[in-house]
Formats: C-alpha cells, sequence, structure tokens
C-alpha cells in the first residue's frame, strides 16, 4: 500500500497547484487523475490571462486577485505566456454607461486601463470592427493552459511531487470520522489499490459533486459548460474583450497562429463537452459585431469545457460567482482531513492553491510559508544550449521546444539530434513537434496514447489538424514498442477520432476539405478500416 | 475569345480522361485546370469497388457494380459502359507504354505503408500484387532521411497480416545534406533521384545482396517519376524481378505518373490545356450553357463550347463548396440538396463502418449525368458531371473514387 500525508484528486490546474505549493513547504503529496493531465476543464478554455477587468465590476476581489497573479505568472511561467496586451472594446451594441463604472472600479481594483484612439486601435488591430466607440489597454495575456500545468507538475516533481494518471479513485475511506485514505484503481491494468494519506483533497472541479459522494456528503456544484471556437489565423494581435457586462461569446484570445472565441454558459453534465450547431452559430453572430468579416475565417475545431460553479444558494451560470470555494467537510459534513476546492480561474489557480494550503498544512503540522509566487516554474536554457539547439532544429523550432520542454529537457532532444540527425525531422510541421521530442514525450510513463503526447507537445493542434502527422506520429511511436503501441490501428483511430470530435459541429467551409483529405489519406490509401485482415 | 467542341473544366483524373476520350472522337477540346487533380493525393491505383455497404470486400467488382441502385453514379452509367471505360481506360495506358495490371473482374490486394493491404482493382506495373503472393521473403526498403515513410511500421504490419512470410527492413543511404538549412527529402525527392543512372546504381548496390528468387522488395512510392517504368525495369533487372511500390501517403509519385501520362497524352490528341484557369462563372440561355468565364489578376476570359463537362471534384477539390446548412456547386451555381442540421451530416466517428452521410453529397443528375435539380427539372442541357463531384457514392469507404472517375467521364463523353 501507498504512503503519503495529501492525496489529491484531480489533474488540473488547482490540482497541480495545490501539488506543487504542498511539495515545495515539504509535504509529501500525491496527486491523482483518472485521464491525463490537464484533459478536464484547465485545457478546456480560452487560455486567457485575465487583467481582471472582466471581474471589476461585479467582482472586486476576483479582480484584484487576477492581477496579482497576472504579474505573478507572467514572471514565473514566461514560457506558457504570450505577453500581450488586452483591448476592451465598446461598439454601438454596449451599454454606454458602464464604460464609467467599469473605469472607476477597474482603477479601485489597480488594473491599468489606457485609452486608445481609435486611429491607433485600428492600426493595432486592422480587423476589429470600424463601428467601435471607445477602447482601452489592458494588462491581459494569452497562456498556454496545457503547458503551463505540465510545467507546473515538472516543478512539483522536482520538489517530490508525485502524480499518478489515467487512476480513478473509486472509493474514500474512513476511520472514526477522518479520512484515512484513498481506494484506486489502475484504468489501463484494472488493478484496484489503496493509498494511505492524512488529508484528502479533491480538486476535481465540475465533478466535486460526485467524488464528495464517494464519502456520502452532498455538495452544491454546478457545472456550467462553455464552448469555444479555434480559428485557424490570428485574427487579432492582442486580446480583444466587448467592453460590457460579462457576456457569451465576448472575448477573442490569440494563440500563435490560431484565435480562440469563446464561450457560452450552460448548465450540464461535467462529461459533455459536446458543441451543438446553435452554439456556434450564435457565438458567431455576437462575434461579428466585434469582427465583422468573422465568417470569412476558416474554423479549425470547436472544443468545450466545465465550469465548476459553487453556490451556496441557486444562482448559476454568469450570476454564480467565479470565486473559488474551500469546503472543509470536517466542519461542513462531520468528516475531517478531507477539503473540496472548486470554482475560481486557471489565472488565480496559483493563489488558491496558497490559501488552500495554508489550511491544510497546519493540521499536518507544517508551518512553511508558501514560496510558489518566488521561483519559476522551469529553469532558463543556457545560451549555450540553445546556440546548439539551433544548430539541430529547423527556423523557430528550438526556441518552441524550449518553451514546450523546458532547458533540461530540451538538453537531451538536442543530444539525441547530435547522436541520430533522423531525429530531428519534424513530425508536426504545423507546431515544430520534432521527432525526438514526440519519442521522449512517448518514453514518459505518463503517456498512453498520442492524444497524451499532443496535450504535450501540441503534435496536431495546428493547421492540418493530424492529417498530416497522425501517420508520422503512429510511425514514430511504434518503433518505441510499449504496451501501448501495440495495436497500430488503435493507435491511428484514437488520435483521428479524437480530432474529428472538434471538427464534426463545424462541418463546413475549409475545415470539411481538410476532413476529406484526412479520409482519403487514411481510408482510401492506408485502409486503416480493415487493415487487421489476414491477407490470404 | 476561344471556341471549341468540348470544354473541359478540371485537370484531375476525371478531366484528363474525359478530354483524351473526346480529343479521340476528333473533337476540339479545351481543358481549364486549376490547381492539381487528386491523383497526386490519392496514388495513381484505380479502385473500381472495393466494400460493400456491410464492409465485405467485394470480389469480382463489376458483378458488384450490376447490384447498385441510383443514385449510385455506377447505376446511371450502367454496366456496359463501366466496362468499356475501363478497357478504353486500359489501352489508352498500353498505347502511351505505361500499360496497367488488373481487370475489372477481380479485386487485388494492394500492400500500404502500414503494412496493411487495400483491395484495388487496376495497377501500374509497380504494383504487381502477384509478387506479394509469390515470394515469401519481405524485404521492407527504407531510405535514410526519406521522411513519411516508417519501415518498423510497415514490417510489424505484415508480420500481422502475412504470418508465414519473413519479413526484415533495410535502410539506403542517400547522398542528401542534412541540418536545418536543407529541406526534407520526399518520395518525389528520391522518386527524382533514382530516374539519375549513377543514383540508381547506388541504390541498386546496397540491396542486391538481399536480392532472390523469393525475395521482394517493398519500396515506397518512389519508383521513378516520368510514366515510362525505366527505373522499375532496372530495379528488377538487378533484384530478380521481385520489387513493388506501396500505397502511401501524399505526395503520391504513382499519381504523379499517371497524371503526367494522361497529360502527355491529352496534349498529343491536340487538347489544348489551360493552367491556372480559374473559372468562375458561366453564360446561358435558358437550360443551355453558351461559355464559361475565367480571371485571372484582372483579366476575364471566355470559353465557349457546345459541350461542357464539370471535372471540378468534390469538397476537397474546390468542385463542391459547403457552408453551414447548405452545399452548392460554385460555377454552374447547381444547390445540392442537404439536411439543414449539420449534424446529420455525419455521424458521431469518422470511421464508422458505413458510408459518411455528407460523403455522399454532391450533384444529382440524370442518367446521362446532367444536372438535375430537387424536382428532376433539367438544369443544363449541355453540361456533364464527372468525378468526384457527383453525388450518391461515399468512395472513400467503398474505395471507389478513380473508378467513377473514369467510368463517368467515358459515359459523359460517349453522349457527345
Amino acid at each position: 500500500m501507498l504512503t503519503t500525508e495529501v492525496v489529491i484528486i484531480g489533474g488540473g490546474a488547482t490540482g497541480a497547484g495545490i501539488l506543487r505549493d504542498l511539495s515545495m513547504r515539504g509535504v509529501k503529496a500525491i496527486l491523482i487523475e483518472r485521464g491525463d493531465l490537464g484533459c478536464g476543464t484547465s485545457s478546456r478554455f480560452h487560455g486567457l490571462l485575465h487583467s481582471g477587468g472582466r471581474y471589476a465590476v461585479r467582482d472586486k476581489n476576483a479582480a484584484i486577485e487576477c492581477i496579482e497573479e497576472n504579474q505573478i505568472l507572467r514572471r514565473i511561467g514566461k514560457h506558457c505566456v504570450e505577453p500581450i496586451s488586452s483591448i476592451f472594446i465598446r461598439t454601438p451594441e454596449d451599454d454606454e454607461a458602464y464604460e464609467g463604472t467599469w473605469l472607476e472600479a477597474c482603477k479601485e481594483a489597480g488594473i491599468s486601463t489606457k485609452p486608445l484612439e481609435l486611429s491607433k486601435l485600428f492600426e493595432m488591430e486592422p480587423n476589429v470592427s470600424r463601428k467601435v466607440k471607445s477602447a482601452y489597454l489592458c494588462p491581459g495575456a494569452a497562456i498556454d493552459g496545457f503547458r503551463m500545468l505540465w510545467q507546473i507538475f515538472d516543478s512539483a516533481n522536482r520538489h517530490g511531487g508525485k502524480t499518478l494518471t489515467y487512476t480513478n479513485v473509486i472509493g474514500i475511506d474512513s476511520e472514526n470520522g477522518k479520512v484515512v485514505g484513498v481506494t484506486v484503481q489502475d484504468m489501463h491494468s484494472k488493478e484496484i489499490y489503496k493509498i494511505a494519506c492524512n488529508y484528502l483533497i479533491s480538486a476535481t472541479g465540475p465533478w466535486c459533486s460526485r467524488v464528495a459522494q464517494l464519502a456520502g456528503i452532498d455538495i452544491n456544484v454546478k457545472p456550467s459548460k462553455g464552448s469555444l471556437i479555434a480559428f485557424n489565423h490570428r485574427i487579432c494581435t492582442n486580446v480583444i474583450h466587448r467592453l460590457h457586462k460579462p457576456s457569451d461569446a465576448d472575448i477573442f484570445v490569440p494563440h500563435g497562429t490560431v484565435t480562440i472565441l469563446g464561450t457560452t454558459s450552460i448548465d450540464s453534465d461535467p462529461d459533455d463537452n459536446s458543441t451543438s450547431q446553435e452554439e456556434v452559430e450564435c457565438m458567431m453572430k455576437i462575434g461579428e459585431a466585434t469582427f465583422e468579416n468573422l465568417r470569412d475565417y476558416r474554423i479549425l475545431r470547436v472544443f468545450a469545457g466545465c465550469r465548476p460553479l459553487y453556490s451556496a444558494g441557486n444562482s448559476s451560470g454568469r450570476n454564480a460567482s467565479r470565486d473559488f470555494a474551500a469546503i472543509d467537510h470536517g466542519k461542513e459534513h462531520g468528516l475531517a482531513n478531507f477539503m473540496s476546492v472548486c470554482g475560481g480561474k486557471f489565472t488565480t489557480h496559483r493563489q488558491m492553491a496558497q490559501k488552500v494550503c495554508d489550511m491544510v498544512c497546519p493540521v499536518l503540522g507544517n508551518t512553511a510559508k508558501c514560496t510558489t509566487h518566488e521561483v519559476p516554474l522551469i529553469e532558463e536554457p543556457s545560451e549555450q544550449l540553445m546556440q546548439r539547439a539551433k544548430a539541430v532544429f529547423p527556423s523557430y523550432a528550438a526556441e518552441l521546444a524550449e518553451n514546450r520542454q523546458g532547458a533540461q529537457r530540451l538538453e537531451q532532444l538536442v543530444k539525441d539530434i547530435e547522436k541520430d540527425n533522423k531525429l530531428g525531422e519534424i513530425v508536426c510541421e504545423c507546431e515544430n513537434v520534432s521527432r525526438a521530442e514526440i519519442n521522449a514525450v512517448a518514453e514518459d510513463s505518463t503517456s498512453h496514447s498520442i492524444s497524451d503526447i499532443r496535450r504535450r507537445t501540441r503534435l496536431g493542434m495546428g493547421t492540418c489538424q493530424g492529417t498530416f502527422c497522425t501517420y508520422r506520429a503512429v510511425g514514430t511511436v511504434k518503433s518505441l514498442k510499449k504496451d501501448w503501441t501495440e495495436d497500430t490501428s488503435k493507435l491511428f483511430r484514437e488520435f483521428l477520432e479524437a480530432r474529428w470530435k472538434g471538427i464534426r459541429p463545424v462541418l463546413w467551409g475549409n475545415q470539411m476539405r481538410d476532413v476529406d483529405l484526412t479520409r482519403g489519406i487514411y481510408e482510401v490509401s492506408l485502409n486503416i478500416n480493415h487493415e487487421e485482415k489476414k491477407h490470404e | 475569345m476561344s471556341k471549341s467542341d468540348v470544354v473541359v473544366i478540371g485537370g484531375g483524373i476525371s478531366g484528363l480522361f474525359a478530354a483524351c476520350l473526346a480529343a479521340k472522337k476528333k473533337k476540339s477540346v479545351t481543358l481549364l485546370s486549376y490547381g492539381q487533380g487528386a491523383l497526386a493525393v490519392a496514388g495513381g491505383i484505380i479502385d473500381i469497388f472495393g466494400y460493400d455497404q456491410d464492409g465485405n470486400m467485394v470480389k469480382d467488382p463489376l458483378e458488384h457494380i450490376k447490384t447498385l441502385a441510383l443514385p449510385h453514379p455506377y447505376a446511371k452509367i450502367g454496366v456496359d459502359h463501366v466496362k468499356e471505360a475501363v478497357d478504353a481506360f486500359l489501352n489508352l495506358c498500353k498505347e502511351s507504354n505505361y500499360p496497367y495490371l488488373g481487370n475489372i473482374r477481380e479485386n487485388q490486394l494492394v500492400p500500404t505503408a502500414i503494412g496493411g493491404f487495400k483491395p484495388s482493382c487496376l495497377t501500374p506495373m509497380s504494383i504487381d500484387t502477384n509478387l506479394f503472393k509469390k515470394c515469401t521473403k519481405l524485404v521492407v526498403v527504407d531510405f535514410d532521411l526519406l521522411k513519411d515513410f516508417y519501415a518498423q511500421l510497415i514490417a510489424e504490419g505484415f508480420s500481422k497480416t502475412c504470418p508465414n512470410k519473413q519479413i526484415s527492413t533495410i535502410t539506403v543511404k542517400l547522398p542528401y545534406e542534412t541540418g536545418p538549412h536543407f529541406r526534407d527529402v520526399s518520395a518525389l525527392d528520391v522518386a527524382r533521384l533514382l530516374e539519375d543512372d549513377v543514383s540508381i546504381l547506388n541504390v541498386i548496390e546496397q540491396l542486391k545482396s538481399k536480392a532472390s528468387a523469393d525475395t521482394l522488395f517493398i519500396f515506397p512510392p518512389v519508383i521513378g517519376e516520368t510514366p515510362n517504368n525505366r527505373v522499375l525495369n532496372k530495379l528488377k533487372q538487378a533484384l530478380c524481378g521481385n520489387v513493388i511500390e506501396v500505397s502511401a501517403i501524399p505526395p503520391s509519385v504513382t499519381g504523379y505518373r499517371t497524371d503526367a501520362m494522361l497529360v502527355k497524352i491529352a496534349k498529343t490528341l491536340g487538347v489544348e490545356i489551360i493552367e491556372k484557369a480559374n473559372v468562375f462563372s458561366c453564360v446561358k440561355e435558358g437550360t443551355h450553357c453558351k461559355k464559361v468565364l475565367t480571371q485571372n489578376y484582372s483579366h476575364v476570359y471566355e470559353y465557349e463550347a457546345d459541350e461542357f463537362i464539370l471535372a471540378t471534384g468534390g469538397i476537397f477539390g474546390g468542385g463542391t463548396v459547403a457552408q453551414m446548412s447548405r452545399m452548392f456547386e460554385p460555377i454552374f451555381n447547381i444547390e445540392i440538396d442537404v439536411p439543414k442540421d449539420n449534424q446529420q451530416w455525419s455521424y458521431q466517428y469518422l470511421f464508422t463502418g458505413k458510408p459518411q452521410p455528407f460523403a455522399t453529397y454532391g450533384i444529382n443528375t440524370d442518367e446521362s449525368l446532367r444536372p438535375i435539380d430537387s424536382n428532376n427539372q433539367l438544369l443544363y442541357d449541355n453540361v456533364r458531371v464527372v468525378g468526384r463531384a457527383l453525388g450518391g457514392y461515399d468512395f472513400c469507404y467503398e474505395k471507389s473514387g478513380n473508378g467513377v472517375a473514369i467510368c463517368s467521364a467515358y459515359h459523359a463523353i460517349a453522349q457527345i
């Protein structure tokens, strides 16, 4: 039986932040995730590093937390943040009176709002509607959720934190009104075993109610689904917000070569991440107020995530608080050493973790102070390493690989390619992912499918959506001869079907042409549907 | 303004074949092409009919075609024209010294780049599937630095699909420079390299010690760029005749060869091929098309003809265009009947063991392939639709793409 001080359930931003914080305070902790790290809500959002401006009017505390954390994450996670700005624009459809209220609220929260001349706005953002009435520059930015999570886990692991992925919690074990451990099942081997601990934290977001149910506790967490559209273009240079009361489809966030538009807010089941055509149409209509020619851009895919909105009362959707809740089940429900943490935002995950650890650590007799805001998530590469990397990677791939993998792993990748130049081959051209990088991530014990590799490398997330790189990725991982690479057909299907899921709700325009090409390659030329049949 | 008997719009396999057939009938033909046809993607293998609706492999494509009902294009074309079309294609290839193997009464099992097989009907000489039956040893030939070919993956696949054969891999070194300043090596690069007499000797030198009467060398599609089998014959001579190419991902060199062959034949027959001709509209009188219009930069050109062949492809080729809740053909402005809710266009899974609805969406035609509307009213009396723009079949699922292309081209020209 495994023994640890704290078990954290949930491998999203909240759980990751808590694992890192505890580990840095010297508390032994194991994090358990039923899927892959970051496969839930934490990767299914805009990728917006909030300035706090969006919350300034309604929730001053949230706004202050946002701007504080914005500055911290830009510092400790600079490889995950694209240091752009956010621009709040007021269109003719937006209430003029709100502008003054908003400016006042931002000032109180300490969020800078620099007025932009319209001519300057159109120079900075030529695609924005000419009907815009006023614009302000704020310190929001784009953040890569996958990458930051992966780096938080890396940092936590360096401090002794452990993670178990594809491990499902099936029971919460208690004795004398205290949690003493959990019963878990390995999703691949189906093995069931126990982990003993002194404290249990459920950081499972929209699944918090389900996990608490394992201990017979009812809590009111309302999952609220938000859908997002990824466009195959950088429509804007900076984040574009509508200057109005927070609403649907009013944020555009550019990431590298794509732009994400979101979102919606619909009460739903936490496992539901589907998007309907109506939602897409609704978002496109609203989005056209910001970019009039929005429909000319190719949609890459759509995706959706579930927010965990905790309410003691009955409010839901956009009326429920975006603040986080830490529910001490000892105080509330008579089951000690068990806490559920939900709500909050990706931007403020570190501060949430700090507050949670400040509550949990005294129970464990630990009095160390939080240092997560002081230590960068990954080390900086040396000048010399970057020179070596640039000699083996094409164009800007060296920098991308460094951003994704950090200095330590980059050094290994460079060594691998220096030894065997075939490993320098670019498998995913859209995101510049090399064979060496695929190999390294595939070798990691947390990888069990090509989608797992995708979350750590951005493989297949660009323009071709896996059309070309799926074959290459399968060819690459097959040579590693892992248990999970045994079934070729399964490898192909798993990845292509995962890509298809996001394309299906927007099956028209150029994304449909891409689907035709995908089928042409995999169904016509490679016959992946039938290849398992014996040759007679 | 240009005037010809027949204007063919589209330079893929259906357009090129239609142009050749029309020219053989002594018609003056203008072919307007824009970009490159799908031969470069799917290759020069001619699928006629591979799988029935239940996913069972079809033994005799011609027999199966007899069972098909409307609106399948083969049902409109009819068995006689399907047979004649295949004969016409085989003859054309033979005359051009790039003969094809196979016949319409049986499917062959073409090896794929994942070490499996796909049923197909007609193949170039470089894919002689009899060699696969004959040889007991397989050597998968990898080329050092060649992108998009994974010998290990292929070898492992064959070890499962052909458990009784002895399988190995070999890597041929090529004289390419590497490093961040050089681009990746594609199948087309290697094909060009093999056209060079010295380079091919180098390759043969590295392989010949493994050659024997029952050893088959499995190549990526790199056996020469030109449609004359010169490279193939050299390799065969040196390697006991046992050489085969696999069906692989683009760029598909086997398709480039077939494309080059058809272009050459068309030009020899006097077809005027206009490249980069982006046809955007037509001029009609009643249901009669007078001319089509192309636009390059600011110039609009007019192409008049008695008969028009629409061979612009499907969604992939841009011959049909999909929007939310709508699909249409943009040159002749033909609406395609599709469900308003896009969710109904497809199934939850992409590879689902049945044809995808969206793949069957295309232009509806009468039995002579002229476009009709949803009330079966004739839209154009002198426009015939060939190839992928036709509705009523899922070429990916049933493996019938190039087959429908050549058969519909033949059927259309037979009526002119």
